[in-house]
């Protein structure tokens, strides 16, 4: 069965247009310990009455900690024929550690997930200095930095049927923030080279030390398929889907990814035809046949290749009014002037809340009139975000608080250490900013404060000011 | 004790007694299930005064929809789901905690307590009833309210309120207190409040923290009226509506009702404190302009 027949058959009720909303759960452990994927399962049980059963997913980010410096490539295969013509292509650019399917459960009668097609992971080694195709060499920057001492020393994969190191242990986060920039770019044109050119291959994510597990059916279901119990991740985002509009088929469930950038999206993007055109002058593609998919393009775009803040990023996807930006002090009101005119087309139209993940960081986003609900939580080291409280409370009852972020404000949360090395401008939900934020005057707007909480945004606030927009 | 209130306290005493009570565990039960399950014992006890307690709630929704017209108490503890008291119509519903989204929706009468703070969309196109809620509300809070003749619904928020309260609303009575009762805005900080102490002259004044942030405040609003106790921002508000101080809370019947309501329901909560800022004020009073505000909208 192609892909394209699949989708015939995974949405047998034509309810595109059924009017619902999709559920949203992230979590991450800023001291890096691990939470075993049960815990984003149960979240999205608890969110099962968001969906419709035409798509669930999750990305776990820390869950390949004995591969934590290989390439971890998830792709979804109409086909054997599929499988050699994506080897073949493989083996021009890497080498291939590893090569296995995907590790599932056999599909249960009954089960809301029918018809999977071929699920397979390769770990990946760069080879430095092949060249794949004219003018673009992948692997190029290799050894300029971007695999500093993270993760133990490799180890051979636990085999099909394993996942990797299940329940809470160790403090392994093996995270790959940084990667460089020429060897992300490459990467980035060969994943996107593969879902354009390769019949019926689509990358579901190519990024060191996580993984996307996404299809069709109930997230709950999807994630007892891929075994995510036998994984254990520092972050976790999970996504259930009422699909609007577009196609339910296994490549267009969330998480979407690109690097190691997820998003998980609840709501629809009016802009989209607006924001492709755009992502394409860079060099994305959309091929997923869903408006999510320019998210994850243009968080990469913004933040990885340009370098803006997450606070900054916010400011052009659920740009402030004009109206607002016209009350501002005249600094502030250049810099937003600029931002919004430069990024016009990816300003992101219409109704939605998103959860943006890369490595070490989580970012949840809600449009700028908070047209779709979100809920964040914080409980000791641990930053969450949902669509309801009740799925945060139902795997972590005692919480410390529990807000509703306003829309166009990031709620971000990261690692501790990374927040120094890091992206500039946002700041960790760490403790220490926390208590800095409750033991000091309400003026402190110091770049680290103002980025990261709701104080933020412009709207009606008196203490809105230039160095709120990082330079 | 003098004997009006011993007389008092005994019949309170044998009206609690004559309260049959049924505790229900929600785990494991989706919302249809429980919602069953609350409706036929409610139905079994023949119209008398019932109290239900569910405990364990972990986000089922429509609690209380289905039971219009019985005298029934449902005490909820956990997370109760979206739509809380979706078109109640009669009965008490008491929050021991956070309430999500849609709280109210449309209701008709009855009287919901929120303990915590309550999501977006509270007391959405409510035509009847009482929603008094401890913390803060959400978004578009009171979107399309309204009232008929004696129907009147009445929303008291200890806290503040988010962008879009009392949007489009057409009538009933919407008060936020402004008293720090709901979180702040993320891990570790303080809710905005006044400091009991300071000078607070007013929302023009702009002399302490803005206690509500609230854009769009009002936007739309055509009947019904919005008190506020506290600082905020009167720019926020388009040229159909209208602010003014409110003298004193005696001058302004329907708010000393609504906060004497709120500090009853309370009144185990309220500290020295906020009561003296109940007492003291300042409050706002935001009303239409005239009876047809939008006349010359688009003229």
């Amino acid at each position: 069965m192609t892909l394209d027949e699949l989708r015939q058959r995974q949405n047998p009720y034509g309810d595109d247009k059924a009017i619902d909303a999709c559920g949203l759960f992230g979590v991450i452990d800023r001291s890096g310990r691990r939470l075993n994927g049960q815990i984003a399962i149960e979240a999205m049980a608890n969110l099962h009455d968001r969906g419709n059963g035409l798509g669930g997913g999750f990305a776990g980010y820390g869950i390949y900690p004995e591969m934590a410096d290989a390439i971890a490539l998830h792709v979804m295969l109409d086909d054997q024929a599929s499988r050699a013509r994506l080897e073949e292509e493989l083996q021009q650019d890497f080498h291939i550690r590893l090569a296995e399917e995907i590790p599932h459960r056999p599909v249960a009668a009954g089960s809301s997930v029918q018809a999977p097609p071929l699920l397979w992971r390769y770990f990946l080694d760069p080879q430095p200095g092949i060249s794949r195709r004219p003018g673009q060499r992948v692997g190029q920057g290799l050894g300029q930095g971007y695999d500093q001492g993270r993760g133990p020393e490799h180890g051979s994969g636990e085999g099909r049927g394993h996942g990797f190191g299940s329940g809470d242990g160790g403090p392994v986060v093996g995270a790959s923030a940084e990667y460089d920039p020429e060897f992300a770019d490459s990467l980035v044109d060969f994943v996107m080279h593969i879902n354009r050119d390769l019949p019926g291959v689509y990358v579901f994510s190519c990024a060191r030390n996580m993984g996307v597990f996404k299809g069709v059916g109930y997230p709950e279901d999807i994630g007892e398929f891929f075994r995510l119990d036998d994984y254990a991740g520092y972050m976790w985002t999970g996504h259930g889907r009422f699909p609007t509009n577009t196609h339910a088929w296994w490549g267009g469930a969330h998480p979407f990814s690109l690097l190691d950038w997820t998003v998980v999206h609840n709501g629809e993007i009016s802009s989209y035809g607006t924001n492709r055109r755009f992502l394409e002058m860079y060099g994305y593609y959309c091929t997923l046949q869903t408006d999510t998919e320019v998210i994850a393009y243009a968080a990469d775009l913004l933040m990885r290749r340009h370098h803006l803040s997450v606070n900054e990023a916010a400011l052009v996807l659920a740009a402030p009014m004009w109206k607002e930006i016209d009350r501002l002090p005249a600094t502030a009101r250049q810099r937003l002037t600029v931002l919004r005119r430069v990024y016009a087309p990816l300003l992101l139209n219409g109704p939605f809340t998103v959860i943006i993940a890369r490595s070490g960081e989580l970012i949840g986003l809600g449009d700028r009139v908070r047209l779709r609900p979100f809920v964040a939580a914080s409980a000791g080291d641990r930053l969450y975000v949902a669509s309801e409280e009740a799925a945060i409370r139902v795997v972590e009852p005692q919480l410390d608080q529990v807000w509703i972020p306003r829309g166009g404000e990031p709620v971000v949360g990261r690692l501790d250490g990374l927040a120094q090395a890091g992206v500039p401008g946002a700041v960790a939900a760490s403790a220490a900013v926390a208590r800095a934020q409750a033991t000091t005057a309400t003026t402190t707007t110091t770049a680290a404060c103002a980025a990261a909480w709701p104080a933020a945004r412009p709207s009606g606030r008196a203490g809105w000011g230039e160095q709120e927009v990082a330079g | 004790m003098s004997s009006m209130a011993t007389q008092l306290a005994q019949a309170g005493q044998a009206l609690a007694e004559s309260v049959n009570e049924k505790q229900i565990c929600a785990r494991g039960l989706v919302t249809r299930q429980l919602n069953q399950t609350i409706f036929a014992w409610v139905r079994e006890q023949r119209g008398g005064a019932a109290r239900v307690v569910v405990s364990n709630l972990t986000g089922q929704r429509y609690l209380g929809t289905n039971l219009a017209g019985y005298p029934v108490r449902l005490d909820l503890y956990g997370t109760p789901g979206n739509d809380l008291g979706a078109f109640l119509d009669g009965p008490t519903l008491w929050v021991h905690g956070n309430a999500q989204d849609g709280v109210g929706n449309t209701m008709n009468a009855g009287r919901i307590v929120v303990e915590g703070s309550a999501g977006d969309v509270a007391a959405l196109s409510a035509r009847g009833g009482e929603l008094f809620i401890w913390g803060n509300v959400g978004y578009r809070a009171c979107l399309h309210m309204k009232e008929y003749q004696g129907q009147r619904p009445l929303v008291v928020v200890g806290g503040t309120a988010q962008d879009f309260f009392g949007e489009y609303m057409a009538g009933g009575v919407a008060v936020l207190l402004g008293l720090g009762t709901g979180p702040g805005s993320g891990p570790g900080s303080e809710p905005t409040v006044d400091s009991g102490g300071a000078s607070s002259q007013g929302g023009a004044a702009g002399a302490g923290p803005l206690i509500h942030r609230i854009p769009y405040l009002a936007t739309g609003m055509h009947g019904g009226v919005i008190y506020l106790r506290g600082e905020w921002d009167p720019s926020v508000l388009s040229t159909q509506v209208e602010a003014e101080p409110v003298a004193s809370l005696r001058a302004e019947p329907a708010l000393a009702e609504a906060v004497g309501q709120f500090t009853e329901v309370f009144s185990v909560r309220l500290n020295a404190v906020q009561r003296d800022l109940l007492e003291r004020g300042p409050y706002w009073r935001i009303r239409p302009r005239g009876k047809r505000p939008y006349a010359r909208l688009y003229a």
